[in-house]
């Protein structure tokens, strides 16, 4: 076999393994993330923002009210956006701000915020503690301190607060 | 999927999913027994707690504190309005 068609077949040979391996690889990491995800309707997934804040104002004469959410909320949403894409998952996104919605989402959802302001984390979490009665989830507030409690574990919320009076520890509680 | 007590607890529970369950976390659970094999479609199946420090507006730490695996007998009642997916959750919204 002359030495050139060696030199080629080596090329091709490892070009092709290289992708083979990749895609084997990519296979099963989409496979691993789609069985933890896993959505199951064909409705557009809903990500229900908590809402921050209210804010009104008006330009030349037109009045409006809207409502608002943070940064970070914002960041939350393009992150889980982000992931189910990657995923592979071709399912649009709605996005809603808790306080606009009108009707529950029938589909996957996605809840972002506790439930102090987003009212379907609070309905979540209160369906929660009627089917897991024995892990139920209570915030709590003794001798000043601001506990989570599920089950009988426990944990203080927003331990350090910083001279800017923004939270620098906190206790983030993720359901799926 | 619900999240986050704070914003910032809730954008480091969105990324604890992507950085950590995702990579390495997920397989874990599943090879300690933790999980099953797979998880059944009906959910939730298990729950997480964070714990989150943030600095000047970035997340620079997240630590799993407690992760506790749900009874797969049961499961949230869904036919109010099927609520199926995830749950992200932390303390203070602000």
């Amino acid at each position: 076999m002359p030495v050139w068609l060696n030199v080629v077949i080596t090329i091709v040979g490892t070009i092709g393994l290289t992708t083979l391996g990749n895609l084997w690889i990519r296979s099963r990491d989409l496979g691993s993330g789609r069985r933890l995800i896993r959505l199951q309707h064909r409705e557009p997934l809903s990500i229900v923002l908590v809402t921050s804040g209210n804010e009104s104002g008006g330009i030349e004469g037109v009045q409006y009210r809207r409502h608002t959410v943070s940064l970070a909320t914002l960041l939350a949403a393009t992150t889980i956006a982000g992931l189910t894409a990657s995923l592979g998952y071709r399912k649009p996104h709605e996005i809603a701000v808790s306080e606009t919605i009108s009707r529950a989402p029938t589909g996957d959802i996605v809840l972002l915020g506790g439930p102090i302001k987003n009212r379907l984390s609070m309905e979540f979490i209160e369906r929660f503690n009627r089917t897991f009665p024995e892990n139920q989830i209570r915030r709590d507030l003794r001798e000043g301190r601001r506990v989570l409690q599920v089950g009988e574990y426990e944990a203080e919320l927003t331990q350090n607060v910083g001279a800017d009076g923004q939270a620098t520890r906190d206790v983030a509680l993720l359901v799926m | 999927m619900s999240a986050g007590f704070t914003s910032w607890g809730t954008a480091a529970a969105a990324a604890y999913l992507t950085d950590n369950m995702l990579n390495g976390r997920y397989s874990e659970a599943r090879r300690d027994r933790l999980l099953p094999r797979t998880l059944s479609p009906a959910w939730p199946d298990f729950l997480a707690v964070l714990d989150v420090v943030v600095l000047g507006n970035v997340v620079v730490s997240v630590q799993e504190r407690y992760f506790l695996p749900l009874d797969r007998g049961a499961q949230i009642p869904a036919s109010a309005n099927q609520m199926t997916g995830l749950t992200l959750s932390s303390t203070n919204e602000v």
